[in-house]
């Protein structure tokens, strides 16, 4: 109830809508004060996580030992990020177990999936020269390889051979 | 949403003095119920409170007046709830249950405003059992007593008539004793009854008087029940110079008759209110 008769000015409108202003001011302040943080608890959440997981990316997928048959040590996949037609990484991944001989082990493969000019760069160590020269082989004769180039080869001090091959896949027609 | 209006409005909040204008006093009350009162007096013909034509001759003369009384308090630039006299404004009231709608109301009181509606400050007051007491004011004549105020350099708070300041509170106080109760404000010139049933605003009106009328005034308070034909006893209540010659002379049970100045006591309520 109202306590009583006003006969003052007309408190108009300026005001009122101040002052609900400021009301709508505070409650959106509040209200996006509880967003942010609800946020910024996500994100330490999502930071700790991707942490976690760079820190289990860290490690070695595999340790290299002479003695496996196939294994890869280093993945590396440069995301094309914004383009539809890339190819899926795990595409580039299935070439490479495709061409992968015995007793090779992959020190790190670079996957590069854009569309227009996909690849991938391939390290890898063996103990004989004819398993380099063989993964070379199979990767210059896949169907879906252009053209391979062998970017350094050579022998270490432990006697095992060491190849870096680049292969540039033969460009996807747009679908 | 209300709540936190109410808070805003809380913070805005500040102690709030109050000034009452009449025909021969002009009369402040200090802030933050301090209960400071100062006095002033008028001279003949400076204020003459009626409702179409301007009431003050001279708002400087007033005004001096009116911030001589408010620096007495220590007012000066303070809020001020102001009480225009009761003769300046006119009042209606609809009874509860007649649920008249904004425009009926507004028609109403236009019928008893002796000026176009559109020249008219108004408002209406519901009562907690469903009246409404309509008032309304030229706008001419407000504004000469609110330019008063504001040449003290105070902002306004509270505007309302003399006698309507306490009529809110007697009306709300209805929750207590049950039965017809008539209050009696009585000024120099004139004298407001207003009259509650079970706490309901149901009469009031504002009539001159002469300082020897009081006779007059008795037979109409005892006039009340049997025009409404209730049986019950009658309490009334009478505050004001004569008060307690008038309870001498009225049939009714008086419950409380005082001569004291009823004005301080309408200012008190009006500033209880705090800011509109």
């Amino acid at each position: 109830m109202r306590p009583g008769i006003y006969l003052g000015p007309r408190r108009g409108g300026l005001d009122r809508i101040v002052r609900r202003l400021a009301v709508v001011g505070v409650v959106a302040t509040l209200a996006h004060a509880g967003w942010y943080v609800r946020t910024e608890l996500e994100l330490r959440e999502l930071r700790a996580s991707l942490e976690e997981r760079d820190q289990l990316a860290r490690v070695d997928v595999l340790p290299w030992t002479p003695d496996e048959t196939r294994s890869l040590r280093h993945l590396v996949a440069v995301s094309a990020s914004g383009a539809p037609e890339a190819l899926a990484a795990t595409e580039l991944l299935s070439l490479l177990e495709d061409v992968l001989p015995e007793s090779v082990t992959v020190v790190s493969a670079t996957l590069t999936p854009a569309a227009d000019d996909p690849g991938l760069v391939v390290e890898a160590l063996a103990s004989r020269q004819q398993d380099i020269s063989d993964l070379e082989a199979r990767l210059a004769a896949h169907a879906r390889v252009e053209r391979t180039e062998v970017l350094e080869e050579r022998r270490s001090r432990d006697g095992s051979f060491s190849i870096r091959v680049q292969a540039r896949l033969v460009p996807q027609a747009p679908r | 949403m209300a709540i936190t209006m109410g808070w805003l409005d809380s913070l805005y909040s500040r102690a709030v003095a109050g000034v009452a204008i009449t025909r021969r006093r002009v009369v402040a009350l200090g802030a933050g119920g301090s209960g400071v009162i100062a006095t002033r007096a008028v001279p003949e013909g400076l204020v003459e409170p009626q409702p179409v034509t301007a009431n003050v001759s001279s708002a400087s003369q007033l005004g001096q007046i009116v911030a001589e009384a408010l620096d007495e308090v220590s007012a000066v630039g303070s809020g001020v709830a102001l009480l225009v006299p009761d003769l300046a404004v006119s009042t209606t009231l609809v009874a509860a249950g007649a649920g008249a709608s904004r425009r009926e109301l507004v028609a109403g009181l236009a019928a008893v405003l002796p000026y176009p509606m559109s020249e008219a400050r108004t408002d209406f007051w519901r009562g907690r059992r469903g009246e409404v007491l309509g008032a309304g004011i030229r706008s001419t004549i407000v504004r000469q007593f609110e330019q008063v105020v504001e040449a003290a350099d105070c902002r306004l708070g509270w505007v309302d008539g003399t006698s309507l300041a306490r009529i809110p509170s007697w009306a709300r106080s209805g929750d207590g004793p049950s039965g017809k109760e008539v209050q009696i404000q009585l000024y120099q010139a004139h004298y407001c009854l207003s009259v509650f049933d079970d706490g309901e605003l149901t009469d009031l009106r504002v009539k001159l008087r002469a300082p020897a009328e009081l006779a007059e005034i008795a037979r109409e308070i005892e006039r009340i029940p049997k025009r409404d034909g209730d049986t019950r006893p009658v309490a009334a209540r009478m505050y004001g110079p004569g008060a307690s010659e008038l309870a001498a002379m009225s049939a009714v049970t008086t419950v409380d008759a005082s001569d004291r100045d009823p004005l301080p006591e309408a200012l008190q309520a009006l500033v209880a209110r705090g800011n509109p």
